[in-house]
């Protein structure tokens, strides 16, 4: 054997394990953004319990504000939906929608001290506030492996393999200002 | 401040492929040295093929060091970093300030500044002439926990197995061999050369650092009573937010930030947090001290970490410490291929060291290897 056998089997054996290499990195990225978004799952689960419960204590005092839990209650249901359906836009739309309501409701909950006080209430809205801060943090977090994964699959050599080995693109989980603004809190100001 | 828990340097496979490859070149060269050429000749074919061996090896292990920091490089550069109020438990990477724990404000031994993490070795020259090398003396690693903290929490970093690229390191010499009596003289690049008898080197996490850490995150314990709301604050803020409400053109003035006429959903969360800051201020409570409130720790650690993934704390910027892993893929592609060629280069070394021999050693077609005439004619 020669030393230009042995640089020409290296270089093969570099090349190799530079493909295969790459190509587990991709499989790992598109795991790493199911598993964030499993993650992210974990919490609007936990929030949608949370927000039956805080509904349950609201009705015994917001006996006016019907149409606003009425909204908060579809806006769930239409997140638990699109959760289970795995569908990114719905649960855009959802999370949206959901956002813009409930922050109606604690705005609402000013006018009535009697539910402010209320431990359970308070309890509650703290929790909610809690998870909304961490489905904030995990959102980001998915949005920046989503990003890491697109980015990976369209850089050079990477796309060829992606192209052949059918790794697409995702979508990012991003809550639109203009479907926020979309709700009003001006209820809240009554005389 | 003080030096609590040290140990000894841990004998990692990265060092033993080193000392494997200081060991294979010294003994080639020696091999290779002229005087003792006679009494090897007996056995050089044998010892070729050895050396074959033991080059393949470290060629092998040069080649599986590649694609493990190479992995290494692409996971780092691939994982997001995670806050850590909302880290999911599993692999994470987590940026923040390095900070002592409550009660073990540690001080680096050699340089006495004070750090989360150390690691040192005073080295001794001993010998003449030839032989005149450096000899480790005293050397050791911190293994006390640390904090690192990002704007939403803490989390406890167990420094034990991580790999650590630190804020500072460096290497002077003194004429101490006496841990007590060791000091840092800024020295010139000529005392540096000259100095004194003791070599020593020392790498530390300073504290307040901006640190990356990788690693297995857990979190231990339950959140469940951890700061009960306070019920009078929330009226009190309920009643000044009403306050606040029957007066909505004075609420517009401060708080319409985007002046589109209305108070939109993410001003009317300033507001409330306005009020409350204002209802904190007037009716303070006395802060709970951190580690009664806190009945839940945060760990980072090596336990239960996947294959394939690193656990490192690195006291540089998130490129520096990816590309730290990118170099020394590069340097194992360069060994890689350098051990290769030297294992394959052996034959023709061989043929060169029996052409010489034979235009002074009389008895060499007696020694030589069967096929000998015909390889070099």
């Amino acid at each position: 054997m020669s030393i230009y056998f042995f640089v020409i089997l290296a270089t093969l054996v570099f090349v190799v394990g530079y493909v295969i290499t790459l190509y587990n990195e991709l499989v790992s990225l598109k795991n790493q953004v199911a598993k964030n978004w499993a993650n992210i799952d974990i919490l609007l689960k936990q929030r949608n319990s949370e927000l039956t419960k805080l509904i349950e204590s609201c009705q015994e005092y917001m006996k006016y504000e019907q149409a606003t839990l009425e909204k908060i209650i579809q806006a769930r249901n239409a997140m638990v939906t699109a959760t289970d359906n795995k569908s990114m836009p719905a649960v855009i739309q959802a999370e949206s929608a959901l956002q813009g309501h409930m922050k109606q409701l604690f705005a609402l909950a000013e006018n009535y001290p009697d539910l402010k006080t209320h431990e359970t209430f308070n309890l509650l809205q703290r929790r909610i506030s809690e998870l909304e801060s961490s489905i904030s943090d995990r959102r980001e977090l998915y949005n920046e492996s989503v990003n890491f994964n697109n980015t990976a699959i369209q850089q050079f050599p990477a796309v060829f393999i992606a192209n052949s080995c059918h790794f697409m693109p995702l979508e990012l989980f991003k809550v639109t200002e203009e479907e926020k603004q979309d709700v009003s809190i001006k209820a809240g100001f009554k005389p | 401040m003080n030096h609590l828990s040290t140990r000894k340097p841990v004998l990692t496979l990265e060092r033993i492929y080193w000392i494997s490859v200081c060991i294979a070149v010294v003994f080639l060269f020696k091999f290779d040295d002229k005087s003792s050429r006679q009494d090897v000749l007996q056995h050089y074919n044998t010892t070729v093929n050895i050396f074959k061996v033991v080059f393949a090896i470290l060629c092998l292990g040069a080649g599986l060091f590649v694609f493990h920091f190479y992995k290494y490089y692409l996971v780092l550069r691939y994982t997001p970093v995670s806050k850590i109020r909302s880290a999911a438990q599993g692999y994470v990477e987590l940026h923040g300030t390095a900070k002592w724990l409550e009660g073990h404000n540690l001080q680096s031994p050699l340089m006495k500044l004070p750090c989360t993490w150390y690691r040192f070795t005073v080295e001794e020259l001993r010998g003449f002439g030839k032989n005149r090398h450096w000899a480790i003396i005293e050397a050791g690693e911190s293994t006390e926990h640390f904090i690192i903290s990002d704007d939403t929490d803490q989390c406890v970093v167990d420094p034990d197995g991580a790999d650590i690229i630190p804020t500072i390191e460096n290497t002077w010499k003194g004429t101490s061999g006496n841990m007590t009596h060791i000091t840092v003289e800024k020295q010139s690049f000529w005392a540096n050369m000259l100095g004194g008898n003791y070599r020593y080197t020392e790498s530390i996490l300073e504290e307040n650092h901006t640190i990356y850490a990788a690693g297995m995150f857990r979190t231990l314990g339950s959140r469940e009573q951890e700061n009960p709301p306070n019920a009078n604050h929330s009226l009190e803020t309920g009643m000044l937010l009403k306050e606040w409400k029957a007066d909505y053109q004075n609420l517009l003035n401060k708080f319409d930030t985007n002046h589109n006429g209305k108070i939109d959903p993410d001003e009317w969360q300033e507001v409330i947090k306005a009020a409350e800051l204002e209802i904190q201020q007037k009716y303070p409570v006395p802060e709970k001290k951190a580690a009664e409130s806190l009945n839940v720790v945060n760990l980072l650690s090596q336990a239960g970490l996947p294959p394939g993934r690193p656990f490192t704390v690195a006291g540089v910027s998130h490129s520096a410490m990816i590309n730290c892993y990118l170099y020394k893929t590069a340097l194992y592609v360069f060994f890689c291929l350098a051990m290769g060629m030297i294992g394959f280069s052996l034959d023709s070394w061989y043929l060169d060291f029996l052409k010489n021999t034979r235009s002074s050693h009389a008895q060499f077609n007696n020694t030589s290897p069967h096929n000998f005439q015909i390889k070099i004619n």
